[in-house]
């Protein structure tokens, strides 16, 4: 029995340094309108979310065999390390922490988080164009508020997407990668190879991020016909080469080599 | 002229409010020590001894006659007519909020509203300031305060004093940029 009786949610946690729980406590303090309930740091009762700032979870039998949700605090990911669901990184960011207590909190739909940290499914293989295509857009608003995809988001080869609105920290994973190929896609609609091209991201990390982007309903989906760049035409394995308008000697790759950022 | 005149040059310009770091992110990215034009401060909300303002300038040498320019804007309001000048043409527009402001929101809303015009097509970034010592408003409000103007662009937590903040936002600049001088293949 982990539910609260009244609409007190209880946050329990395990192997968190006391830094980390000051600020845990402070982030609870200050309240937000995303919460539905209020939150409190128990030790007393079955709480509502585990946090543990180790690779395991303790667990007493009758007493705390599974919250219903854990969220594991780590040390900042490492580089192509997708955002795991129920993780979150070093130094804990606001917006995180209250976004995973909102996930948890009754009536929410989202999925439990997951008990431990773990790489992102592998890509479903990108689907022909026979099935049905989505409409075309105009270019899209920009979106005030999340919302999930109407029905599962399904990537395509042979469409081209643009971010609709900039995304949370979590999403982002806190990789550089990950800001960049999202300020990519803030300018203009692209396909899987265009990003690929761009970026120099192999094609499945990219492929993996797409997919995320477009579980949170952040995308907005162009069904058109992209001429694929030769030199992104590669398998998905290979590493692409940027187009020619962004060949080595350019002006980006230059300042981004100068600045240390290659 | 010198060869160096006659090439292309290029410009990164950091704007926002007094105090939130455009000089030492300047200072974080540049090849010479930045040129400053600090006074004493005489606004005692500002918190601090100095501020800019003129401009403050720093470069990058790309070599081969190349640079790019870092131009940081004067914060005060007063000198809004210097802000749209400098960004005119930039490769593409910092702008700096120190969340420790009591209205933060309100210190976006006056650049995104002194940049309206420009802002739809340069390459623009948010850097949000003391996030850790003042959690709110929150990076998903600020993100909202750009989608209520039909907005989309990088809003990101930066200590300017940590180089790879800076440049993490020079970086979804660039990003912006590349994809806005690219033609789209169809």
């Amino acid at each position: 029995m982990v539910e609260q009786q009244s609409s007190e949610m209880g946050l329990l946690l395990q192997n968190v340094s006391g830094t980390d729980a000051a600020k845990i406590a402070a982030f609870l303090r200050l309240g937000t309108g995303r919460l539905k309930h209020t939150w409190k740091i128990v030790s007393d009762r079955p709480p509502r979310v585990l946090l543990s700032g180790s690779d395991f979870f303790d667990t007493l039998p009758g007493e705390l065999e599974g919250p219903i949700t854990a969220l594991r605090l780590v040390d900042e990911k490492v580089f192509d390390a997708p955002a795991a669901p129920g993780v979150l990184s070093r130094p804990l960011q606001y917006d995180d922490f209250i976004s995973a207590l909102a996930q948890a909190e009754p009536g929410t739909d989202a999925k439990p988080a997951a008990p431990v940290a773990g790489r992102a499914a592998p890509p479903a293989a990108l689907p022909h164009p026979a099935g049905a295509p989505r409409a075309a857009f105009a270019p899209p608003a920009a979106l005030s508020k999340p919302s999930p995809a109407d029905g599962e988001f399904v990537l395509s080869r042979f469409e081209r997407f643009r971010l609709r609105r900039w995304p949370e920290a979590a999403l982002l994973g806190r990789h550089r990668y990950h800001v960049r190929l999202a300020s990519f896609l803030s300018t203009r609609h692209l396909s899987v190879d265009e990003l690929v091209g761009f970026s120099n991201v192999n094609a499945a990390d990219c492929t993996r991020f797409l997919q995320a982007l477009g579980d949170a309903g952040l995308l907005d989906a162009r069904a058109e016909q992209p001429t694929v760049p030769a030199q992104a035409a590669a398998p998905a394995h290979a590493t692409a080469a940027r187009p020619a308008t962004a060949s080595g000697s350019s002006l980006f790759s230059r300042l981004r080599r100068r600045l240390g950022m290659e | 002229m010198t060869r160096a005149n006659t090439m292309p040059e290029h410009k990164i310009v950091f704007t926002g409010t007094p105090g939130a770091g455009k000089t030492t992110a300047i200072a974080a990215l540049s090849d010479i020590a930045p040129t400053v034009t600090e006074v004493r401060n005489s606004d005692p909300t500002l918190g601090k001894a100095f501020t800019t303002v003129g401009l403050d300038y720093g470069q990058v040498d790309l070599g081969d006659g190349q640079r790019v320019h870092l131009y940081g804007t004067p914060g005060q309001q007063r000198f809004e007519f210097m802000w749209k000048i400098l960004a005119s043409r930039a490769l593409g527009l910092v702008i700096l909020i120190d969340n420790s402001r009591p209205h933060p929101l309100q210190d976006l809303a006056v650049y995104l509203d002194a940049y309206a015009d420009l802002l739809p097509h340069m390459a623009f970034a948010i850097g949000a300031g003391r996030t850790l010592e003042c959690p709110l408003p929150t990076i998903d409000e600020y993100v909202d305060a750009l989608s209520h103007r039909g907005l989309v662009a990088p809003v990101l937590p930066v200590d300017v004093r940590q180089r790879d903040d800076v440049l993490m936002l020079v970086d979804t600049l660039l990003a912006q940029a590349e994809i806005r001088e690219s033609t789209p293949t169809t």
